[in-house]
């Protein structure tokens, strides 16, 4: 399997395998980076009423 | 050009040039089918309302969430009509590689915000989304569910004509008989298990699909047994153009105009609502950590169908397989040449389920986009929990006999309803929620213009080609309406301002534009996200 994949890899006479190829790295990357800087923990809160008074009911 | 070059998943009621209908085949099916209908039946148990029956009670773990989210986008276009355009059309088809990033993009704009839309508003469809981020505007709520609902006819139309080819594969009836088979199993285990079922098969079939990647790769590159080299010669022999790409000025087979429309197509993921709908679904918003890269992965194992392509034409260029006139076959003959039978039977499952996930998942968002937004907010009907269910039941069957009725009435513009129906939900819920929750200048009257000239201009252009009418360079009139709506989207929203960001007087609906769509940002103020269980 490895050396059909190094093959794939090896050849590409044409841009399209390049293509191919980058945008899978791009799609990897951004998708891992999304991953180790995702933070869950806040969410912006607008959390003061028209009177400049802390929102208790958030 | 050839016309056929340009019209995947075309054919209609055609019978397969070969078939597979072995015994063990045959017992793969029927156990996925089974397994399908007992997801439905367990699942029916726990529909009580339409949170329960359309958000599957918002309490799911983010692998079935990311798998399901990603199998709603992969469809019998995935497996059967895209390989067979790059076989017929070129290798720049390979263009349609953006899927696995607009996967990204759309989880990057929507996830977390969708997540807590969920959780503050209750919200259940995207045309929930809609409303509550233009100042409760049923115009443009009713807008959001009109374009879902005919987006669901067409696309659900080109699911069927891919159900009926697959099934005439495996099972030992004609096509009109395989996709009624196929059509009853998914609508059991939908009408009973509402999206519970949706997702829990989903997560199934996307794992199955996922697998099936990478062993019709294998199975294919070594029958054909060239190098890269090789098979870049044979096919440049055959037809000199295959490989080149228009989009680099080169000539190639396929229009510039469609290469564009494809990539239009795929970096609007995130207005389709079978997908950002799944993020209503999600337990915790810390549970959406890694799934980006769980869906983006798992479509991206589904596209090396798309890469084995090169091999297949070499082969049916060296006689190794059968050639068909109908590229749509291109794949599938490809496969039973070459992979043992246990690894043919498991693909082809792998391809039904792949058509299943995503009709379960239409039929959902049609019907909640029927029964929730047009008859019970647009319209007033109250319902009580057990008619909402009920509802749902009943507004499922009706969606799926009439989207079956479209199919079979219209078998000769199955592409373009699956094309149009892609772009008029784009044309509506990419700028009203994708872009409108990340973008404090959208106002109400850029939506509804853009959305409008995006669900009027599709129906104007795909009419205009049903009737003889083409646009030049392979244009694709969904498409191009589309991006003309989104344009006029953010053309209007810049010089109006109802409901935009400083017009709103929601403080939840604020926080959800303003919070980062990764991190907490560096704000002053911050709030804690409760659990849906909160």
């Amino acid at each position: 399997m490895i050396s059909v994949i190094m093959q794939f890899l090896g050849g590409a006479p044409y841009p399209v395998f390049e293509t191919g190829i980058l945008l899978t790295i791009i799609t990897f990357s951004s998708a891992i980076y999304f991953g180790l800087k995702f933070d869950a923990e806040k969410v912006k809160s607008n959390a003061t009423t028209d009177n400049g008074e802390e929102n208790v009911d958030l | 050009m050839n016309n056929w070059l340009f019209i995947p998943l075309q054919q209609w009621g055609e019978e397969p040039p070969i078939t597979f209908d072995t015994p063990l085949t045959l017992a793969m099916v029927l156990i996925f089918f089974v397994l399908m209908i007992g997801i439905g039946v367990f699942a029916g148990r726990y529909q009580t309302d339409e949170v329960e029956y359309y958000a599957a009670g918002r309490r799911s773990g983010i692998f079935v969430i990311a798998i399901a989210a990603y199998a709603s986008i992969a469809s019998g276009w995935t497996f059967i009509g895209t390989p067979g355009a790059i076989y017929g059309a070129g290798f720049e088809f390979l263009l349609m590689n953006f899927a696995a990033l607009g996967i990204i993009i759309a989880y990057w704009l929507l996830a977390k915000k969708m997540r807590l839309l969920g959780t503050y508003k209750n919200a259940v469809t995207a045309p929930d989304a809609l409303y509550y981020r233009f100042d409760e505007s049923e115009h443009v709520r009713l807008l959001g569910a009109v374009s879902i609902f005919l987006g669901c006819m067409g696309y659900l139309a080109a699911q069927y004509a891919a159900m009926g080819i697959v099934g005439a594969l495996v099972f030992p009836f004609g096509f009109i008989e395989s996709l009624m088979i196929g059509m009853v199993v998914v609508a059991i285990y939908t009408i009973i298990g509402g999206s519970l079922a949706a997702i829990w098969s989903d997560a199934i079939q996307g794992t199955i699909m996922a697998l099936s990647g990478p062993l019709v790769f294998y199975y294919i590159v070594t029958e054909v047994d060239m190098d890269v080299n090789g098979v870049v010669s044979t096919v440049t022999a055959e037809s000199p153009n295959w490989f080149n790409m228009s989009v680099l000025g080169g000539e190639s087979i396929l229009g510039i105009g469609f290469a564009l429309s494809a990539v239009m197509l795929l970096l609007t993921t995130a207005g389709q609502p079978q997908f950002m709908h799944k993020f209503y679904m999600v337990r915790e918003v810390s549970l959406l950590k890694w799934g980006a890269l769980i869906a983006g992965g798992g479509y991206f194992l589904t596209m090396i169908y798309w890469f084995v392509t090169p091999w297949i034409r070499a082969g049916t260029a060296t006689g190794q397989f059968q050639e068909s006139a109908n590229p749509d076959y291109a794949l599938p003959i490809a496969v039973i040449q070459s992979a043992p039978e246990i690894v043919v039977a498991f693909v082809l499952t792998a391809v039904l389920a792949a058509i299943m996930s995503t009709s379960n998942a239409f039929l959902n968002i049609a019907a909640a986009s029927i029964q929730h937004d047009i008859l019970q907010e647009s319209f007033g009907y109250d319902l009580t929990n057990k008619q909402q269910v009920r509802g749902g039941r009943i507004i499922t069957t009706v969606v799926l006999i009439v989207s079956f009725a479209i199919a079979a009435t219209y078998p000769d513009i199955i592409l373009v309803l699956g094309a149009a129906g892609w772009a008029m939900m784009a044309a509506v819920i990419l700028p009203g929620v994708a872009i409108a929750y990340n973008w404090k200048g959208a106002t109400r009257e850029g939506v509804i213009v853009g959305g409008w000239i995006g669900v009027i201009g599709t129906l104007s252009l795909e009419a205009g080609q049903y009737l003889g009418f083409t646009l030049p360079l392979g244009f694709l009139g969904g498409q191009v309406a589309g991006f003309i709506g989104i344009v006029a989207f953010v053309v209007v929203s810049l010089f109006t301002s109802t409901a935009e960001f400083s017009d709103l007087d929601d403080r939840d609906i604020k926080d959800i534009i303003e919070t980062d769509r990764i991190g907490s940002g560096s704000r002053s103020t911050e709030r804690a996200i409760p659990s849906n269980d909160d």
